[in-house]
């Protein structure tokens, strides 16, 4: 298995608490709002401690509570899509693309080559020299997508990476999308509403459900 | 919402238009009678030859140093404010802020109860130990000057500090890069228009600064006597180089509005 996680977190009122073992697969995550799905992908990314228990990615301890042993995102070698799409408003599209290769040593240069390729590819090279406020959302996403993959992460999160795009690029895109993820070795997480989505991107679903609503406290619990 | 469109119901009423107007012309007046009393031909010569160029310069030095301090001490102070949660932090606040309210002239006898070397508190250890004397000193002017321009670096930085939306600096960690790196190449740069107009205000505030420094550090000519404190006692002897060295203040202070624009102040919109 790929990624094993168990334990729990919490974060105000939302207590998540996770048992899941995955292997190299695409892994669509489901839910309504603010049973935390984020919250999940930010666990594995690096960005939220467990509380207690363990996380192993491709049989590397990346949290262990108990043996105090935290690897912080930096570390890590995800590839992220936050909802809202966090492109460096000071970057141009091609230099955000080109980042996460630079801050592993790639030259500049070549970083850039790399990036623009990448973007051609995918249908983004007339956006390269654009700054994130000028694109719109549909197009900021696929920037972010492209960013996410380039450095060929061991773990990719992302989170509803194709919400903001209308019925025509969102087909596109999810073709692109699972062309990418096939080509790329470990577990990949999806979040995502859309059925068609789940359908066409993900090899299997893991619903979060909430068993049962306290009144001041909400708990979540995921089944593998 | 368009703020040019009228909304019914919502008229601005004639009598504060009246206020307004008023407002204007009590803050512009000054400024005219300011204007108008300078002798223009003169002006260069005025604030280029004796105690008003020694001021001027003095001022300079002083008051750059001074921000420099400010953007030392600042700048870590008002992350800690901004980003970390602790017990007290709205009190540490208000104590920052304090010298912002604070008479200055107090701030200047504060100052004495600290740095002074009879009486202050670590003033006599200073002299002692490194022969430092801060009293009556370019440095004590620096001294001065940095004690009331350090809350308003820190009240612009911290507040810039909020406004960042964290995520980018995760998704920057996402990305590989390091908690310095992520400092240095992203928060900074999302930092600079706060950072900036911080400078700014602070190096105005220093420049200005009167009160706790005529207290602290006196009013010695070509060593403690700044430009603010010779254009108060040129008033009665030279009133021409007064006038002269009043528009070269007024003339940053507008150069540092001009700089803040879109930064600090425009932002609400």
């Amino acid at each position: 298995m790929s990624v094993v996680l168990q334990g729990s977190v919490r974060q105000g009122r939302l207590i998540l608490d996770i048992d899941v073992a995955v292997g190299d697969e695409i892994v669509a995550i489901s839910g309504v709002n603010g049973i935390g799905k984020t919250t999940f992908l930010r666990v594995l990314a690096g960005l939220l401690p467990l509380d207690n228990g363990t996380l192993q990615v491709n049989g590397i301890v990346l949290d262990d509570v108990d043996k105090q042993i935290f690897v912080p995102a930096h570390l890590r070698n995800v590839g992220m899509v936050f909802q809202d799409n966090v492109l460096l408003p000071f970057l141009s599209a091609l230099d955000n693309v080109a980042y996460p290769l630079m801050a592993t040593g790639v030259g500049r240069q070549q970083a850039q080559q790399l990036a623009i390729d990448a973007m051609e590819q995918h249908g983004t090279g007339h956006l390269a020299q654009m700054k994130p406020t000028q694109l719109s959302g549909g197009q900021q996403q696929r920037v972010a997508l492209v960013r996410a993959l380039i450095n060929r992460p061991q773990l990719v999160l992302l989170d509803e990476p194709l919400s903001a795009l209308d019925v025509d690029a969102r087909r596109e895109v999810r073709s692109w999308l699972r062309d990418q993820l096939k080509s790329l070795p470990g577990t990949k997480f999806v979040v995502t509403h859309d059925l068609v989505d789940i359908a066409e991107l993900c090899d299997r679903e893991i619903a979060f459900m909430q068993p049962q609503l306290l009144s001041n406290e909400t708990q979540t619990t995921i089944v593998r | 919402m368009s703020t040019k469109k009228r909304r019914v119901g919502a008229e601005t009423p004639t009598f504060v238009w009246v206020g307004a107007s008023c407002a204007l012309l009590f803050l512009l007046l000054p400024l005219v009678g300011l204007l108008k009393s300078i002798a223009w031909s003169g002006i260069f010569g005025a604030v280029t030859s004796g105690p008003a160029s020694e001021a001027l310069r003095l001022s300079l030095i002083t008051s750059v140093f001074a921000t420099m301090i400010a953007l030392v001490l600042g700048l870590p102070l008002a992350w800690v404010l901004a980003r970390i949660e602790f017990r007290g932090r709205s009190m540490v606040r208000a104590l920052v802020m304090l010298p912002m309210v604070l008479p200055p002239v107090v701030g200047g006898v504060a100052l004495l109860g600290a740095y002074g070397k009879s009486n202050g508190l670590i003033g006599g250890w200073l002299f002692d130990v490194f022969g430092l004397q801060l009293t009556f000193s370019p440095l004590g002017v620096v001294i001065a000057e940095a004690f009331v321009a350090l809350p308003f670096l820190v009240m612009a930085v911290e507040s810039g500090l909020r406004s960042i939306d964290p995520r980018f600096e995760e998704s920057a960690a996402t990305m590989g890069l390091g908690p310095s790196e992520r400092f240095l190449k992203v928060t900074l740069r999302l930092l600079a228009p706060s950072l900036i107009a911080g400078v700014a205000v602070a190096w105005a505030r220093a420049l200005g600064e009167f009160g706790a420094t005529i207290t602290f550090a006196g009013n010695i000519e070509g060593r403690t006597q700044t430009t603010p404190l010779a254009v108060y006692l040129l008033l009665e002897s030279d009133p021409e180089a007064a006038y002269a060295l009043s528009f070269v203040l007024l003339a940053v202070c507008v150069a540092v509005l001009v700089a803040m624009r879109g930064s600090w102040m425009g932002r609400r919109s």
